[in-house]
């Protein structure tokens, strides 16, 4: 009797061990596609932080500038960076093109950089520009966008996909 | 009046019906947000198996397994089975729809299912104010029409589930 009352809780434990288990596994997207490793031995960052049960990174890169990355990959994939250029800007570009492939080599994958290269190849993002946010049109991802803003003495760049 | 825009209108528009359109007012009104950009919505197990028949041709077998789960993975190993069979592609996509459905639809694709039964939709977050996010969030949250409900930060979409009558 009193095996059965200490067999009780372990078996409970061990059946919400299984349970969350078994929801971990539902994702539908691979929860390892990203980890530490991309940025682990990447030259051009100084220094970061890498938050794992976050999938997000935050960082500095070797020129000064500020970045953030966060990935998704359960029920959603995707990526969102933002990159902070600035402030005390000695030449202030025009063309932002370069930054944004910066960014992009940073924290995309290959094939999502080359979809990316594709568009800049055809599309100057200049700061001075009015429009702010250009969509890249893609049948594989639900949205991909690159977004620039002018923030007092920052231009603040972001790339954004995801699918589902 | 509220706008419901869609970034891919000709693709998603007919997948949202009048009901869910109605919901979405309602809470748009509720929380005062005038605009709104749906990216993506529902789709049936045929829709997703074309779309994972695109990806594997396009990026390789190693790449989309790299890419998916457990249940993704049963059915690039159906594509892979079936095309080293010498099936032709409408073949091959009928096998990866049948393969979807035995497994379930919602286990590779939380927006594949039946559309008349279940409209999934996803809104861009940024195409609502960081200043109302918590206001629509909540009002979301309250209201018995939505079953489902994921928001950023945990996903990168607000991703809404709307049982229809």
């Amino acid at each position: 009797m009193n095996k059965l009352i200490l067999l009780k809780p372990f078996s409970l434990l061990l059946l919400m061990l299984f349970n969350v288990a078994c929801v971990a596994s539902e994702c539908v997207y691979d929860k390892n596609i990203f980890s530490e490793n991309k940025y682990k031995n990447n030259k051009s960052i100084v220094s970061y932080l890498w938050s794992s049960n976050k999938s997000e990174v935050k960082g500095v890169l070797n020129n000064g500038n500020l970045f953030t990355i966060k990935h998704w990959s359960c029920d959603h994939y995707g990526t969102h960076a933002v990159l902070i250029v600035g402030p005390y800007l000695e030449n202030i570009p025009d063309e932002l093109n370069s930054d944004i492939l910066d960014l992009a080599n940073l924290a995309l994958k290959t094939d999502e950089v080359s979809l990316l290269k594709n568009y800049l190849s055809k599309k100057s993002i200049l700061l001075s520009a009015d429009k702010n946010k250009y969509s890249i049109k893609t049948d594989e991802f639900s949205e991909f966008y690159i977004a620039k803003n002018i923030v007092n003495e920052l231009i603040i760049l972001e790339i954004k996909l995801y699918k589902n | 009046m509220p706008n419901i825009k869609y970034l891919n209108s000709g693709r998603d528009k007919s997948k949202v019906s009048p009901y869910s359109e109605k919901v979405l007012i309602d809470l748009m009104k509720s929380s005062g947000i005038k605009t709104i950009t749906i990216t993506s919505t529902a789709r049936t197990a045929l829709d997703q198996a074309r779309i994972m028949y695109t990806n594997l041709e396009r990026h390789g077998i190693s790449h989309q397994k790299r890419l998916y789960g457990v249940f993704g993975d049963k059915i690039i190993d159906e594509y892979s089975s079936l095309k080293s069979k010498g099936k032709s592609k409408f073949e091959i996509i009928n096998g990866m729809m049948l393969k979807i459905n035995a497994i379930g639809p919602r286990k590779v694709s939380k927006h594949a299912g039946n559309p008349k039964k279940l409209n999934v939709i996803d809104i861009a977050p940024s195409s609502i104010g960081l200043t109302v996010r918590k206001k629509f969030e909540s009002f979301v949250k309250k209201e018995p029409r939505v079953s489902q409900f994921f928001t950023p930060p945990k996903d990168p979409a607000y991703h809404l589930e709307i049982p229809q009558p």
